[in-house]
């Protein structure tokens, strides 16, 4: 024996849930936040740091001979979801031609792009996971981040000219990769977000003029 | 035999569920992620590769006589679910008019629009289901993709102006970078599914001779051509 059960607004309006002829039950979405007082959320903003050492944030740095790893790393008490990153590649010569961070003028002439490249990468139970590989050039940032945010027209576009001209692509995991909630640093493990620099960024070195600068801001959230 | 029956909520706060005047039970999004430690979900990003080689992504080959593919393919374990493609189409004089990476420019062309074109489509169990068909143009990408990313002017509309992507195949050439969005475009929430376990695929089809110039083909020698998937495999649970 099968009972049937209708299911009936619990305020007492005598108003009974519809179930259509495909045999999906009518809901509505609210417009209203949930009514949640128990804090889980907590906004999380922090720069790529030299191994995770929470001070050194600008990437302009010798990484020809042994990789050089800006990160944030998982916490003990909390998940840490990254929702984008902000990537920052400033220089007074900075194109998206054969150039990475004003390298097509230095001084030292070795190079336009990059010998050996960066790597966008994270680390969880699964391994090195690459994000984004061989970024040689300064367009390989704006085509990992696939044009956010688009702006400006011909040999300005996608780049700032107030000021120092620069380049500030957003990566957003939920819009490229289909993350809902973003990249997850589970609590109480060693994962961890790594931007790898594997040639010699040094500023005013073989590369790189003086004015160069290059950093990462991870955005999301930490959910208790 | 029928019973009228109210959901309450489980924790004891004596809380009902609501059905409105239409029939409708109300529900609530939750900010929160699901509490999970599964770990289900790994990023996803490879390039389109020759017969899915895993190498060859330069994607100026001669189609003319025998479609190339440039694929990728459903993995034995793990569900692949493409969120974008991101397509960089580049060569000297490119144009969004009766061009295709640079065709037109050519002091001789051997063409300006492709005379076949080319051909996006996947293959699952229904079939090939076409996503992108006659892509004979510059602009014929730029519209499947909906304009997506828009900026520049008049005839910069679109065009990014020397650009040089690094990688196999690089060049420097003004181009066009159209994003092919699932979930925007085509309403596929999660992406396209590759099922793990099948011979599933996303297949870019080449029915023309788009080699470089000095190779014989119809594209400038600086010409560039690559498409990269972006998404995430999905372990089963």
């Amino acid at each position: 024996m099968s009972i049937k059960v209708r299911i009936e607004d619990g305020d007492g309006s005598g108003n009974r849930a519809k179930v259509t002829e495909g045999g999906y039950v009518f809901v509505q979405d609210s417009n209203l936040p949930p009514v949640d007082d128990r804090d889980l959320q907590i906004i999380y903003r922090q720069n790529l740091t030299l191994n995770g050492d929470g001070t050194t944030t600008e990437m302009t740095v010798d990484g020809s001979t042994t990789p050089q790893l800006f990160t944030i790393d998982a916490i003990p008490e909390k998940d840490i979801y990254i929702t984008s990153l902000s990537i920052f590649v400033q220089a007074t010569s900075l194109t998206l031609g054969e150039d990475f961070a004003g390298s097509n003028i230095n001084t030292g002439g070795l190079t336009t792009a990059l010998p050996n490249g960066c790597r966008l990468y994270y680390e969880d139970k699964n391994g090195e996971i690459n994000i984004g590989t061989d970024i040689v050039v300064n367009f390989d940032f704006i085509r990992l981040c696939q044009g956010n945010a688009p702006f400006g027209d011909n040999s300005t576009a996608f780049i700032k000219t107030d000021g120092t001209p620069t380049i500030f692509p957003i990566l957003s995991f939920k819009k490229v990769f289909g993350f809902q909630s973003g990249l997850r640093l589970l609590r109480n493990t060693t994962d961890k977000l790594v931007f790898e620099v594997n040639d010699d960024l040094t500023a005013g070195g073989t590369i790189l003029p003086a004015d160069a600068s290059i950093n990462i801001i991870a955005n999301g959230f930490e959910l208790k | 035999m029928s019973r009228n029956s109210n959901i309450i909520d489980g924790e004891g706060t004596g809380t009902y569920l609501k059905v409105n005047e239409g029939g409708y039970v109300f529900t609530q999004n939750s900010n929160l992620p699901p509490v999970t430690d599964r770990d289900l979900q790994i990023v996803y990003r490879k390039f389109l590769t020759l017969n899915g080689d895993g190498t060859t992504n330069s994607m100026l080959v001669d189609g003319s006589t025998t479609p190339q593919l440039f694929y990728v393919e459903a993995s034995p374990d793990n569900d692949i679910y493409i969120t974008s493609l991101s397509i960089v189409i580049q060569g000297l004089n490119i144009n969004l008019g009766d061009d295709f990476g640079g065709s037109s420019g050519l002091a001789t062309p051997l063409f300006t629009s492709l005379p076949n074109g080319c051909r996006l489509f996947y293959e699952d169990k229904n079939g090939e289901v076409n996503i992108g068909t006659d892509l004979d143009t510059n602009f014929e990408l730029v519209r499947l993709c909906q304009g997506n990313p828009s900026f520049g002017n008049d005839a910069n509309a679109f065009k990014v102006p020397n650009l040089a992507p690094g990688g196999k195949g690089k060049t420097t050439s003004d181009g066009y970078i159209p994003v092919l969005d699932f979930p925007e475009v085509f309403g596929f929430n999660y992406g396209l599914r590759l099922q793990r376990g099948t011979t599933n695929r996303l297949v870019f089809e080449i029915n023309d001779d788009i080699r470089i110039d000095a190779d014989g083909g119809g594209l400038p020698d600086d010409a560039g051509f690559n498409i990269i998937v972006y998404g995430f495999e999905r372990k089963p649970n």
